[in-house]
């Protein structure tokens, strides 16, 4: 049944394709912009992934205004001011993000900055405070799980004043989002595992918590399909294009989905941990998962059943007798998860992950004041938080 | 201690009707065209058992027999075979075990033991190179196969303990180590058709032979051996071929890897080969099969080799699974009680195994009566409520995971990709309660009560092996052919075909051909009684076969059959017979010796009313394709049927002719041994 009323946006003009970092001169072009600066981080640098996108320029006669190699792995207001001074000094007039979230929110701060000719961000933090159109923005992602090539949000530490600024509008979205599996060839197993996860994590919550519409289900399934044929071997044989192509589309569609249904516990208790505990929140994700669908099960059973047909396939699904579907599809989630351990020790509890036990009333109270709690299907309380962690623990 | 040079032609005869016993002498030609092991059992057995009887009645006999090489020290010579009328198939079935019992009823001095009749009370069959006795097991019954050998090792005194075994149990014996056990479990004590007697960790696993123990009430042997030393005639002969066996086992590729992995190293070539087993045979390969993989294994679960003995390529492995020490499952485990059943998780599989193991009950029958059952409840034929549990631990997932309050799941137990309810299953199987009783006949069985019989997997009644044979065309013809059903060990057809990639697998051409030779050499092989996987490093190291460019041994085996075979050197086996028997055997005599005891075992059968219609392999696999196949494969089993029967002298119904009986000198009649 469709819901009386919702809302769906997404703007993205999403470029996809084995060569696709090729167009990008004249995608620029077409966006009126002729001095890029380039934002990425060590990582992606010393992978070779910024000389493939410097080679990709090469023939096209633009000019590269700046790059900026060595933004940190959590996006910080002072890397945002920085770049935003060489931005202006190399009178620079578009940004490219190529990497991870915190590469890509260190963008659009930048972006807000540049834009709103400020230098504090903290004036502009909260949910739709930006009004003016911004700059041009190509997002190149360099992991396959975030999704924040398509999202209304950045998130920016603010180190002086030990802040975690949140800034979500419609304005952050990016102009474009190109997947080029060249970018995500040399992630590591382990990271291309919970990466992976992450964009499982965004997709199963999108489809069954209350904002969920038919867009962001279309969204939702399709990715979770494609995680489902794709991932192992992602993880077992890095080195395909066509599978991390599949899964760069996989995660920014459920990118789209989730940033227009939300998420839910998963992502409340996957902060929590990740604050606390400094868990990464890709294998926080992939920890949380049955365990959060589990929980939900009373009020989604339907929605949870549905998944099982792209989580196991069609064969799966019609053989499998509708009483049990979803019991199944949360099964098929752990067998998968027990797959990408064996593949590449991605931890499935947080004993593994190096959480102590004493830590899970603080992560419980902490998950109660997450954002993601206000669509969730049903109504957490800390005493249930607390009893999904210990199952989650060992 | 007293030698035995060569061979004993003892057979100790029991009677456990009215508790007796005695020695006969098998003749010095038996031995030479049947060898011993399989052979000479199959003639012992020719000669004794009279067609038509009922497998689990009083006129059944089991027999049990160690191999010429068995008790020597020759490489991977530590088995023995069983050999009675299948409860399941209604046919011969044989098996070959690696356990300990072997090596002890041998060097007690005895060839053969043969076991007929009924005891009248629960008991324990003792022996020891003079005596034997019959001892009460009222107290073994119920126990499972582990329990029962530890505590009958355990006795000291149970030779003289009549009354209550487990009084004496507390005394550690000396001679523990003298003696070996063969054991049934809970599952052959309740006559489940395809329960299998135990020996260490080892198991006699198909054909339900643990269930002919079962209607005997004869829950376990005891032989205490280690009194004779068994010395070959010609034993600088015998050192010499030990040498080069070894040097073969140790370069051959596929006995490398299985000493290295075990015999789950096959999961990846399977897999690859889209003949994996998945979903009862619907689907040839699946993503997660790596997790089932002898690599996989090998690195999550610190494996230890736990072998059988003597053995020089060292297959079996153990490893720590939930938390504790535990056999490495098999390969056929892996696929029937796993993959089939769209089951990857391994400590999950190594709980059914156990389950299997302590209950006595073969995995390959259990696992393909399971995949059954799950295709008939979810096609209707077999109603979802027939699983009557006495408590809800079916509803816990294995992850730990508990279930909602309104979860209906309770209502279909048993359903393909879920471990829910399989634990509980195989219980309710060894302990016949329930459907469980119903499981325990086997799915052909069920099928003819309920219908399905285009899915159970099975030949003859005997389920299949972990091996699709819409990948191996030549294994396809191998389970149809097969004396004991649908087994992937009369012909291996598989290794030539997909794991050393020597036989081209998708066509019928050539496959009549190998599919004789190697039934012939494979009965032979487990006449002398030594491991199926030296096959390969026997074959194949020779330097005929070995230095032959592999491209034209290819097509030679596939264009001129007859020429390859010829290539084939396998005159290791019949030199250590010679080595160790004095009597001189060439390699015709041997794989004469081998067909002649494969067309016995045939004549056998059609003595029960095997025919060509017998020959004939599931459905599934020769009128529906895998799915997802690109090549469309399903076995074209008439084309080598026909060629098969003509190349074995066999008429149109698959009954060997008078002509053949002449040329193997198989006398037509048995020489009738009351």
């Amino acid at each position: 049944m469709l819901p009386s009323y919702y809302e769906f946006h997404n703007p993205v003009k999403i470029v996809s394709g084995n060569k696709a970092l090729d167009n990008l001169p004249s995608e620029f072009e077409t966006l009126g912009a002729k001095r890029p600066m380039v934002i990425t981080d060590k990582g992606v640098s010393g992978a070779g992934l910024t000389k493939i996108f410097i080679d990709s320029f090469a023939s096209s006669g633009m000019t590269i205004g700046a790059i900026f190699d060595d933004v940190p792995p959590d996006s910080s207001s002072e890397v945002v001011e920085k770049i935003t001074s060489i931005f202006r000094q190399n009178k620079c007039d578009s940004l490219v993000a190529l990497g991870g979230g915190s590469v890509i929110d260190t963008a659009k701060g930048v972006n807000i900055l540049v834009t709103e000719n400020s230098d504090d961000l903290l004036e502009f933090s909260g949910a739709e405070m930006l009004k003016k159109p911004m700059k041009p923005l190509v997002v190149i992602p360099t992991t396959s799980g975030t999704g924040s090539e398509v999202t209304v949000v950045a998130v920016i530490s603010d180190v002086k004043r030990n802040l975690k600024m949140a800034f979500t509008s419609t304005h952050l979205l990016p102009d474009i989002a190109l997947l080029d599996p060249r970018m995500t060839l040399t992630l590591p197993p382990k990271m291309t595992a919970a990466t992976a996860m992450d964009a499982m994590s965004h997709a199963v919550e999108a489809y069954i918590n209350l904002q969920k519409n038919p867009m962001s289900d279309a969204y939702a399934v399709a990715a979770i399909e494609l995680i489902r044929k794709n991932v192992l071997k992602a993880v077992s044989d890095g080195n395909n294009s066509e599978v991390r192509l599949a899964m760069a589309n996989a995660s920014t569609m459920a990118g789209i989905a989730f940033s227009n249904s939300m998420v839910g516990v998963v992502h409340a208790l996957g902060h929590a941990a990740g604050g606390i505990c400094h868990i990464p929140h890709g294998v926080a994700m992939n920890i949380f998962l049955p365990f959060g669908l589990e929980y939900n099960m009373p009020k989604c059973r339907e929605n949870i059943a549905k998944l099982l047909l792209p989580i196991a396939g069609a064969d799966v699904y019609a053989r499998t007798p509708e009483p049990r579907r979803a019991e199944q599809m949360i099964h098929y989630l752990i067998e998968l998860r027990k797959a990408l351990n064996d593949l590449c020790g991605l931890p499935i509890n947080l004993k593994q992950a190096g959480v102590t036990e004493d830590h899970l009333p603080e992560i419980a109270q902490a998950a109660m004041n997450d954002p993601s709690l206000i669509m969730n299907p049903r109504e957490m309380d800390v005493n249930d938080a607390l009893v999904i962690l210990k199952k989650a623990f060992e | 201690m007293e030698e035995i040079k060569g061979f004993s032609n003892k057979i100790l005869e029991i009677n456990l009707t009215d508790k007796s016993w005695s020695i006969s002498e098998a003749s010095i030609k038996d031995r030479e065209m049947y060898i011993g092991g399989k052979g000479l059992g199959m003639k012992l057995l020719y000669d004794r058992l009279k067609p038509g009887v009922d497998p689990l009645g009083e006129d059944n006999i089991l027999i049990i027999m160690p191999g010429v090489m068995t008790g020597t020290g020759a490489p991977c010579s530590g088995r023995f075979e069983a050999i009675a009328k299948s409860p399941l198939t209604g046919i011969i079935a044989t098996a070959s075990c690696g356990g300990p019992f072997g090596i002890q009823l041998k060097t007690a001095g005895y060839g053969g033991l043969v076991i007929r009749g009924k005891s009248a009370h629960r008991c324990v069959l003792w022996f020891d190179h003079e005596t034997v006795e019959f001892l009460d097991a009222s107290d073994l019954w119920g126990l499972d196969t582990a329990e029962t050998q530890k505590l009958l090792l355990a006795s000291s005194t149970v030779k003289n303990t009549k009354s209550n075994l487990l009084d004496s149990v507390k005394v550690e014996s000396a001679d523990s180590k003298k003696e070996a056990i063969l054991a049934i479990g809970p599952a052959g004590e309740n006559l489940v058709r395809f329960a299998n007697i135990a020996s260490g960790h080892r198991f006699l696993g198909r054909g339900g032979l643990g269930a002919v123990m079962g209607s005997k009430n004869l829950k376990a042997i005891v032989a205490k051996g280690s009194h004779y030393k068994i010395v070959p005639v010609d034993s600088e002969l015998f050192e010499r071929l030990k040498k080069k066996a070894n040097l073969f086992i140790k370069r051959e590729a596929v006995t490398i890897s299985m000493g290295k992995v075990g015999t789950a190293t096959n999961v990846k070539f399977v897999n690859k080969a889209k003949m994996l087993p998945v979903w009862n045979y619907s689907f040839g390969e699946h993503d997660q099969a790596f997790r089932i993989s002898g690599e996989m294994i090998k690195e999550k679960h610190d494996t230890k080799l736990n072998t059988c003995k003597p053995c020089s390529i060292m297959c079996g492995h153990k490893g720590k699974f939930n938390g504790k020490d535990a056999p490495v499952p098999e390969y056929e485990t892996l696929t029937l009680l796993g993959s089939n059943l769209g089951i990857f998780d391994r400590d999950a599989i190594s709980r059914f195994n156990d389950i299997c193991n302590r209950g006595g009950m073969d995995t390959i029958s259990a696992g393909g009566t399971l995949a059954w059952v799950m295709e008939a409840v979810e096609k209707g034929l077999v109603p979802h409520d027939v699983f009557a549990y006495p408590d809800n631990s079916h509803q816990v997932a294995s992850d730990g995971l508990q279930q909602s309050e309104s979860d209906k799941s309770a209502q279909y137990p048993l359903m393909f990709g879920s471990p829910c309810g399989i634990e509980e299953a195989l219980e309710s199987i060894t302990k016949a309660e329930g459907f469980g009783k119903e499981m325990g006949l086997g799915s052909r069985a069920l099928s003819q009560k309920y219908g399905g019989k285009e899915f159970a997997i099975q030949v003859k009644g005997l389920e299949m092996a972990g091996y699709d044979p819409r990948g191996s065309y030549g294994l396809g013809l191998a389970y149809a052919v097969a004396n004991r059903g649908a087994c992937h060990l009369s012909a291996s057809l598989m290794a030539f075909e997909v794991f050393l990639g020597l036989l081209k697998p998708d066509t019928a051409r050539a496959k009549p051909q190998f599919v004789k030779f190697v039934e012939d050499l494979t009965c032979s092989i487990n006449a002398l009684q030594t491991c199926h996987f030296t096959m390969y490093a026997y074959t194949l190291e020779p330097m005929l076969t070995k230095y032959t460019p592999k491209f034209v041994l290819k097509n030679l085996m596939l264009w001129l059959p007859e020429v390859a075979l010829a290539l084939f050197d396998f005159s290791i086996y019949p030199a250590f017979f010679s080595a160790i028997t004095g009597i001189k055997m060439s390699s015709g005599d041997f794989i004469k010796a081998g067909e002649r005891i494969h067309v016995l075992e045939r004549y056998m059968n059609t003595r029960e009313g095997i025919r060509s219609k017998d020959d004939a392999l599931p459905e599934r696999m020769v009128m529906e394709t895998i799915i997802g196949d690109d090549k469309k494969r399903i076995v074209p089993l008439k084309e080598m049927l026909k060629k098969y029967y003509k190349l074995r002298g066999y008429n149109s119904d698959g009954i060997p002719v008078a002509k053949l009986f002449e040329q193997l000198q198989i006398p037509s009649e048995p020489c009738s041994i009351a």
